[in-house]
């Protein structure tokens, strides 16, 4: 059984559903459960279902439905979702372009993890990451699984502009950005796949729950083609 | 006949808007949408539209364009001043524009943004169902780009038109120079050294003032630092327009309509759906109070403002 999760106001158009107070994979099942079931029941009545780490949150139009009415009906969906399901998404292989034009801090990373280039990237494409979330800008999964000994601390003063495509890491986390964006992750290498099209309907290329790998690739180019 | 607008002065920001995305949060992609509510509702209603019509939003210092067409226009939002072919003419009011007239809304003196909208709304190819630019991202509204000077904007067609209907919005929120922002509890409340009860208590301390780095993603504000015992850095958590964020400064920044999907600071306190466009429309140098109300408040506050939408009706 789940804990209850804790389901309070955000504002007076908003609800928050905090599931769990930890952010790793087992934490965010629940939460891609708990998004799933309160999706099936009242996606038709609320604007917008975003999760995150450990929640959930459920934006209304308080011309249309009252605060009283949505915190029920979400009460009302977790409650009959008595277990976990397994949530599997979809599965994705990216390849990446590790060459030092696109792999900003590679030899940067390498040494402070006192490791050889070639043991990083064989490492880093060695591990299996799941889409916890996406944000921070449009398309931009937040990914889950990056090996202990991979963990890194941000730059001390974030670029301006990291390079659309750019594949990065920074403490626990392992990031992709789909455009070019400023942003203080650590760059690995890059991949030439679509991130997010907007003129899609389904715009991202990953959904939280998805599985992704990663495929080192000897140019570019030859990373267009991700699946 | 082809009924459409040309751009003579974009001013600093114009932009296309409606009510925003919706279901796209998942995506990472921001609602965006008008950043005041009530001042677009209004314009779109002034000028003959009921729904979700595409508008024009600028910001500080206006719009000028001219149209091809006799046309019902309103235009809303900050006190700006406002003239057709020269000569002043109202805000808030319904206006008929004859083909050749040239209308121009000039600098804010209170208030950022002005709303323009057009009988039957602007024609906009909808990317993610929604003809709103999304300014952070450079999608959506026209190419996914601010107007420029010499833009053609396409109205969409509309029914016969009906008696010379005309309407004002006279009530109506005023753009102060020290504007009190009603606010409920966020999820970090307790965190706040001082209470939420402490902190909106009048008195200097409570005072902050709006800074120059404002945008449609958020308000920066500046005024005596509020300190939590934990920090204010949280994992990241979905958040809407209205959260005040603190940053690891201590200063909050009220999010708008262009925020950025989850936010990873602590957010104490949320401004009321009544309340956003008063954010929405403060200026640099504005002086903001935090007011604690209940979200029974609240509620009413937002139907007190939505009722001037009925009597028109």
């Amino acid at each position: 059984m789940m804990n209850r999760p804790k389901i309070a106001p955000l504002g007076d158009a908003a609800v928050l559903v905090v599931i769990d107070t930890a952010s790793d994979q087992a934490a965010m099942e629940k939460v891609w459960s708990a998004c799933f079931a309160i999706r099936a029941a009242l996606e038709r009545d609320v604007l917008d279902i975003v999760p995150a780490y450990g929640s959930v949150l459920v934006r209304f139009d308080p011309a249309r439905v009252s605060m009283a009415v949505i915190i029920a009906s979400i009460r009302g969906a977790l409650e009959r979702e008595t277990a976990v399901q397994r949530f599997r998404g979809r599965e994705h292989q990216v390849g990446v372009c590790f060459n030092s034009e696109f792999g900003l801090d590679l030899d940067a990373i390498a040494s402070e993890l006192a490791l050889s280039a070639e043991q990083l990237i064989e490492d880093f494409c060695g591990a299996t990451y799941r889409v916890a979330f996406l944000g921070y800008t449009a398309g931009f999964p937040y990914l889950l699984g990056l090996p202990p000994r991979l963990r890194v601390k941000r730059l001390p003063t974030p670029r301006t502009q990291v390079p659309a495509g750019s594949v990065a890491i920074a403490m626990d986390q392992c990031g992709i950005y789909p455009r070019t964006t400023p942003g203080g992750w650590k760059i690995l290498g890059r991949t030439a796949a679509e991130i997010f099209d907007p003129t899609r309907d389904e715009p991202a290329r990953f959904r939280p729950g998805d599985t992704v790998r990663f495929v080192r690739a000897a140019r570019l180019d030859e990373t267009r083609t991700s699946a | 006949m082809k009924r459409s607008i040309h751009i003579l002065d974009p001013g600093l920001l114009s932009t296309l808007q409606d009510r925003g995305r919706t279901h796209v949060g998942a995506f990472g992609v921001s609602p965006a949408g008008y950043a005041d509510w009530f001042s677009a509702q209004a314009a779109n209603k002034l000028a003959g539209n009921s729904g979700n019509e595409a508008l024009i939003e600028t910001t500080l210092n206006g719009i000028a364009f001219s149209v091809t067409s006799p046309l019902r226009i309103a235009v809303t939002g900050a006190d700006a001043p406002l003239r057709i072919n020269g000569q002043p003419a109202l805000c808030w009011h319904t206006l008929h524009v004859r083909e050749g007239d040239r209308v121009e809304v000039g600098t804010a003196q209170r208030g950022v943004r002005n709303y323009v909208a057009f009988e039957a709304g602007i024609k906009a190819k909808p990317v993610l169902a929604s003809a709103s630019t999304d300014t952070a991202a450079g999608f959506g509204g026209f190419d996914g780009r601010a107007l420029q000077k010499g833009d053609v904007l396409q109205l969409l067609g509309c029914e016969q038109e009906t008696d010379d209907p005309r309407a004002a919005f006279t009530e109506r929120p005023a753009w102060e120079q020290h504007a009190v922002l009603r606010v409920v509890s966020g999820p970090d409340v307790g965190a706040l050294a001082s209470g939420l009860a402490g902190l909106t208590a009048t008195g200097r301390s409570a005072t902050f003032a709006v800074k120059q780095h404002c945008n449609r993603q958020g308000v920066r504000l500046q005024g005596e630092a509020m300190t939590s015992q934990t920090g204010w850095d949280r994992s990241s958590f979905g958040v809407c327009a209205g959260c005040v964020q603190i940053a690891n400064d201590g200063q909050p920044i009220v999010l708008l309509c262009n925020h950025q999907t989850t936010g990873g600071y602590g957010i104490p306190f949320v401004v009321i759906s009544a309340d956003t466009p008063l954010a929405a429309q403060l200026r640099p140098g504005d002086q903001v109070t935090f007011q604690a109300v209940n979200q029974a408040v609240a509620a009413n506050a937002f139907v007190e403002r939505m009722r001037v939408f009925r009597q028109l009706r």
